[in-house]
């Protein structure tokens, strides 16, 4: 099943290198002209940049999801994404144009408010785990939404605000090779990190005193877990901005395909999330003239997909 | 079963109902509300324009199509918000400008032509263009206030509700750059210079048109107008949308704008692939900063393997938009200089015995009154 998905996956990159503004021709593929060279140049990084951040995305939210034991847990409702996004807004700022420090910025801002969202979670004293979860979620994304707010009307409307508001809705347009060789270990990393915990997250899922009970300390694996999610996640959403609902709906769509054993459903969600990510771009680089923001694109994928899961829901127990 | 189900379906009936009269309540409320105050404010407007200085009354009609009426006699002007810089600097060809703006945004402040025309401008109220504050703007006592169209939402709402006349210009198109000339011109009292000036800078673009309108369609060049913007850590591509000056200044310099046809009114990213399909003749860039320059992009481009597909690579044609920060295709009175500009790269031979350097110090000139050495020190180092 899983040769299956990758032989699909490979097949796929392979055959969306063919694919893109520039019309070749197949004399240009066949002689490798220069215009085939060109192109392949530019779209090897954001193929190789799309498994990573497709599969990184994916895998953290399936970890993120049974770490909370809350089927919405996602990078975004964590606030993971919208502290990322602070961070990088306040370094288009500060440090304009100075990609490491940007980068830098909005690493950490991400790995601040998801810390904020769980201790604000703690102090909710209203509804059961998830539902503090949720709304302390909510509570901190909001705020590191309104901190972008605050930047956006700092920000010098000719310049800096294009910046920031296509920042906000993700684009692999401008990376670099650099880029993706940094960014995409640091997600690699944090990805295959979230794999090697996997099996240890079906006992987190089972909740902290069964955990205690099995001789797992909930503490550090959950901790563990999450710090390898959030490094992926802002590893992405350093270099390429905001990605919207890969991180939720992929690891349901794992779910669905190979059951809830978190050892087969974080490795299945990142290789559709690899590949849902590799359909995005090509569609983001490739079907105007102007490059389409690739929130847009991941939710127009995203959000059919996941009305499609919850509607399926009941059928499958 | 039955009976419930009849039961909770009436339950459910009831709240429907009680859900939709709640709804139809708060839509009526709304309506009713913005009505209201919809009429408070045209209200008001109507009060400002009937209680306007008796006898004779001068009006203008701004870029959001309002009737201002202007006091009899102005002397105390203020520029203020977002985007003031560039309407500042068309302001400044008006001779009474020094005495009478009280008040601008940092952003003119600094600019070199506002230090290089206005002595005073050490005395003058400073404020911060990012956030408007209304208290500080009428604390100077104005006459009128002129601001960017976009601040009216910004705060310039605000303004106009204490009374003072408020003026928004766009001054983005030629349409609107030349009306928004006239409509200084008779706010500072100059309505002549207005004319004189306004003919003036008509008479350049004349001069790039009655070259360039021999060159048929077919002969035009492709041009490729180039943001190229390193912000935000990753570089991007972008073009300017449809009604832009910067595809205006393209199609009067005799070029046919790729990206004309972008449907996106503003910047839009797009990825070298597209570039290169497009395959312009000419690229000209602009960075907005002096770090990297857009001369060095120019340079950069022209050795950067990826491009080396592309014509105006190939050729040699890709050229860095005198200015840097002040960059030349912004809507200061300098875009019509850069039509000049860009034209004599696009038609060397038809313009053979135009001296851009040479105009260019004229115009600051006649424009702003300046002495030659003076003019000739704001005309950028990369012109020549």
């Amino acid at each position: 099943m899983i040769l299956l998905t990758v032989l699909i996956i490979v097949t796929a990159s392979i055959s969306i290198l063919f694919v893109g503004r520039l019309p070749l021709t197949m004399n240009d593929w066949l002689s490798m002209s220069p215009l085939a060279r060109i192109a392949l140049s530019l779209r090897v990084p954001r193929v190789v940049f799309s498994l990573i951040a497709g599969a990184s995305l994916a895998a953290a939210g399936a970890a993120l999801q049974a770490v909370f034991r809350n089927p919405l847990a996602s990078p975004s409702i964590l606030g993971v994404s919208q502290g990322a996004a602070f961070g990088a807004a306040v370094g288009i700022l500060m440090f304009s144009g100075i990609a490491a420090l940007i980068e830098a910025s909005a690493f950490v801002s991400g790995l601040a408010a998801v810390m904020f969202t769980y201790f604000l979670a703690r102090m909710v004293r209203y509804g059961g785990s998830i539902l503090r979860l949720i709304l302390a979620g909510m509570a901190s994304a909001a705020l590191f939404n309104a901190g972008v707010g605050v930047v956006k009307s700092l920000a010098d409307p000719l310049k800096q605000l294009p910046e920031i508001t296509f920042w906000l809705l993700g684009s692999f347009a401008g990376l670099t090779e650099y880029e993706v060789v940094t960014a995409g270990s640091v997600a690699l990393v944090g990805a295959v990190a979230v794999g090697i915990l996997s099996w240890r997250l079906n006992i987190l899922s089972l909740g902290d005193e069964q955990a205690k009970a099995l001789g797992v300390n909930p503490r550090i694996y959950r901790n563990a877990a999450i710090f390898a999610s959030i490094t992926a996640v802002s590893a992405v959403t350093a270099v390429a901005g905001q990605i919207m609902w890969i991180g939720l709906v992929m690891p349901h769509l794992g779910r669905k395909v190979v059951g809830s054993d978190n050892r087969r459903a974080v490795p299945a969600a990142a290789l559709i999330g690899a590949l849902i990510m590799l359909i995005a771009d090509d569609i983001a680089r490739g079907v105007s003239a102007a490059e389409i923001p690739l929130s847009v694109v991941t939710s127009l994928i995203g959000v059919p997909i996941f009305v499609a899961i919850l509607s399926m829901r009941e059928s499958r127990k | 079963m039955k009976f419930c189900k009849q039961k909770c379906l009436r339950k459910g009936l009831t709240k429907t109902a009680g859900l939709v009269i709640i709804l139809v309540i708060v839509v009526i409320g709304v309506l009713a509300g913005s009505y209201y105050f919809g009429g408070m404010i045209s209200g008001v407007e109507e009060n400002v324009s009937d209680t306007s200085t008796p006898s004779k009354t001068s009006w203008v009609i701004d870029d959001y199509g309002r009737n201002v009426t202007l006091p009899l006699s102005i002397e105390r002007i203020v520029f203020a918000g977002k985007g003031a810089r560039t309407i500042v600097q068309s302001a400044y060809a008006f001779r009474s400008a020094p005495e009478k703006i009280v008040g601008l945004d940092t952003s003119s402040a600094g600019s070199p032509i506002v230090q290089a025309v206005d002595p005073y401008i050490e005395n003058k109220t400073v404020m911060e263009p990012l956030n408007l504050n209304a208290e500080e703007v009428l604390a100077l006592n104005p006459d009128v206030v002129i601001f960017k169209s976009y601040m009216r939402s910004k705060g310039g709402k605000q303004i106009e509700e204490s009374g003072v006349p408020v003026i928004y210009l766009d001054m983005e198109t030629p349409e609107t750059f030349f009306s928004g000339f006239m409509i200084l011109g008779k706010v500072f009292g100059e309505e002549d210079r207005a004319r004189e000036l306004v003919d003036y800078m008509k008479s350049v673009l004349d001069v790039v048109d009655d070259r360039v309108s021999k060159v048929p369609e077919s002969e035009r060049p492709r041009v490729l107008f180039l943001y190229y913007s390193t912000k935000g850590g990753t570089i991007a591509f972008k073009v300017p949308g449809q009604h832009w000056i910067q595809n205006v200044i393209v199609e009067k310099a005799g070029g046919i704008s790729v990206s004309a046809n972008m449907s996106s009114s503003g910047w839009s990213v797009v990825n070298l692939e597209q570039i290169i399909r497009w395959n312009p003749d000419y690229v000209f860039v602009v960075t907005y900063r002096s770090d990297p320059s857009p001369t060095d992009i120019a340079q950069q481009i022209l050795k950067d393997p990826d491009w080396s597909t592309v014509k105006a690579v190939k050729e040699g044609h890709v050229y860095g938009v005198p200015g840097g920060f002040d960059s030349w295709d912004m809507p200061t009175p300098k875009w019509i200089l850069c039509v000049l500009w860009m034209a004599k790269h696009l038609y060397p031979d038809l313009f053979r015995d135009v001296d851009v350097k040479e105009k260019a110090i004229e115009y600051f000139m006649t424009l702003y009154g300046l002495p030659r050495e003076t003019a000739e020190s704001l005309v950028p180092p990369e012109v020549q």
